[in-house]
């Protein structure tokens, strides 16, 4: 704080010498000179002193003996006068300050947090619809409003909070973990009401040939039950539902989008072969840096002479030139390492293709398992010939294997009552 | 015998002072030197330099005289109040 102070005022560095050099810093001291910075150098002292200071030093320097002289001025006294010669510099400084000034009034950036249901983009265009998006004006934010707004447009939010920090607008969220977003939570028709259009009615069909093993129907008409066989692509559940006459007739029907669980047991299997000779990359330890720039898709790559190895890997990191928080440039730097390998044929041992086929084996199973896919049944044998192993599954899994189609239209049957009306009318 | 007086004048105004508990340093004019470490120190109530080169600087106290002996001393500031040395502080002597 006191530098600032000193600054603002400006000071002077000076040196000092003649016959009595300590007289003349009690003198100082005894006119409230402050002086800082003393320094011996043997024939004379520097120090520093505050513009004010220096012209009252003129009687004491007389009074002492002593003579000084200005090494260097400090200050804005003395920098102000300097930056009037350099104009062009000081309305650089100005414009680059207004620059500031004026950028730090807009958003530059927009931030959301908190949202896993909700991606940004469904956010971010809803924003946009509110008037919100990158360069607005900061005093055009209406938080309040919009806190109101996002909570009341989407119901999952339950808690919306929305903050302006430099240039970025901040908008945190949290969502009600217990209910499923569904888009068609904003969707005004009643669910109550069944959406019966003739001509968008789903059928349901079986993607696998199998058994049925499970099967609960809430809207549409079953066409099989459990424990009967179907075919690929069979119709399971039909979106035409019948409406009857009084006397048992169907009168008419009602396309739904046919909705149930039904989950369909098949067998399958599946056979994997892995030869127990294998090439392994023996790395030489040689290595050369190459190193990368790109503008675009184009690369350059630049290294001290060419790769000489005969086979090699290259491996590396590719980095983005950005500028602030969200500005990327099209230009690419990195450094690419080329190491040099032999191949060398190897053959695996027991364990490690014991360990191969385990692998494969729970490679499998994950598939199964992220499908959603059952096994109730499975027979695992592996058949270890000298050059190669045989891994053969069979299992019986049971699986939602259902897709949906559109529905067929339904002919009405002609009922004898009608016929007779019609013949009447002729 | 005079300086006997101003011997027993001195001793009685430093009775006063204690026994009233009144701070030494306004009252006898004593001079306060507070060193931190072997590098810096910080001197109050003193009349004025004597001798400054950069191993010794000799300050006249109101009673006595403060010798600073050591290497690169420097004075970091210089009031009528107080001062600061700054330097490798090797010695200091009450003359």
């Amino acid at each position: 704080m006191l530098h600032w102070i000193q600054y603002l005022r400006g000071y002077v560095s000076i040196k000092v010498w003649g016959y009595s050099t300590e007289r003349f810093l009690n003198l100082c001291g005894n006119h409230d000179i402050l002086i800082w910075d003393i320094e011996n150098h043997g024939d004379y002292y520097t120090m520093k002193v505050s513009v004010k200071g220096f012209f009252a030093l003129k009687t004491l320097l007389r009074k002492t003996g002593t003579r000084a002289s200005v090494l260097r001025r400090y200050g804005l006294p003395f920098f102000v006068p300097k930056i009037k010669r350099r104009k062009i510099f000081v309305a650089g400084l100005i414009v680059c300050l207004l620059f500031w000034m004026i950028m730090t009034r807009f958003i530059w950036n927009i931030k959301i947090d908190g949202n896993y249901s909700l991606t940004d983009d469904v956010l971010m265009d809803y924003l946009e619809t509110k008037g919100i998006h990158t360069a607005m004006k900061k005093s055009d934010l209406q938080i309040e409003e919009l806190e109101r707004d996002l909570r009341e447009e989407y119901d999952i939010i339950t808690w919306a909070s929305l903050k302006v920090d430099g240039t970025t607008l901040l908008i945190q969220v949290k969502e009600n973990e217990m209910q499923e977003y569904d888009t068609d939570v904003t969707n005004d028709s009643d669910p109550a009401v069944p959406d019966a259009d003739e001509k968008a009615g789903k059928d349901i069909l079986a993607t696998k040939a199998g058994t049925v093993v499970y099967m609960i129907t809430r809207k549409g008409v079953p066409q099989v039950a459990v424990g009967e066989n179907v075919e690929k692509g069979q119709l399971l559940v039909s979106g035409a539902v019948p409406v009857y006459n009084e006397d048992t007739t169907v009168r008419r029907y009602q396309y739904y989008e046919a909705d149930a669980d039904i989950k369909i047991s098949y067998d399958k299997s599946v056979s994997i072969e892995k030869k127990t000779a294998y090439e392994d990359k023996v790395y030489s330890g040689r290595e050369k840096k190459i190193l990368l720039l790109g503008i675009n898709d184009k690369e350059l790559n630049l290294s001290f002479g060419k790769v000489k190895f005969a086979a090699y890997d290259v491996s590396g990191e590719k980095k983005q030139v950005q500028l602030l928080d969200q500005l990327f440039l099209p230009v690419y730097y990195g450094v690419k390492h080329a190491r040099e390998y032999e191949l060398v044929p190897k053959i695996h041992t027991e364990e490690e293709m014991q360990d191969i086929m385990d692998n494969e084996w729970n490679k499998i199973l994950q598939t199964l398992e992220e499908k959603g896919v059952e096994i109730t049944q499975k027979n695992v044998t592996i058949k270890k010939n000298e050059d190669k192993w045989i891994l053969n599954v069979k299992m019986t899994l049971v699986e939602s294997a259902v897709k949906k189609a559109d529905s067929a239209t339904m002919q009405i049957p002609i009922t004898e009552s009608e016929e007779a009306a019609e013949i009447s009318n002729e | 015998m005079r300086k006997n007086a101003k011997l027993s004048l001195s001793k009685q105004k430093e009775i006063i002072v204690e026994s009233l508990k009144l701070p030494k340093d306004t009252m006898l004019g004593a001079s306060i030197v507070s060193v931190t470490g072997n590098s810096e120190a910080f001197i109050e109530n003193y009349k004025g330099i004597l001798e400054y080169s950069k191993d010794s600087i000799v300050l006249q106290g109101k009673s006595c005289r403060i010798c600073f002996q050591g290497r690169q001393l420097s004075i970091d500031y210089y009031t009528n109040e107080d001062m600061k040395i700054s330097g490798v502080i090797e010695c200091v002597r009450y003359i």
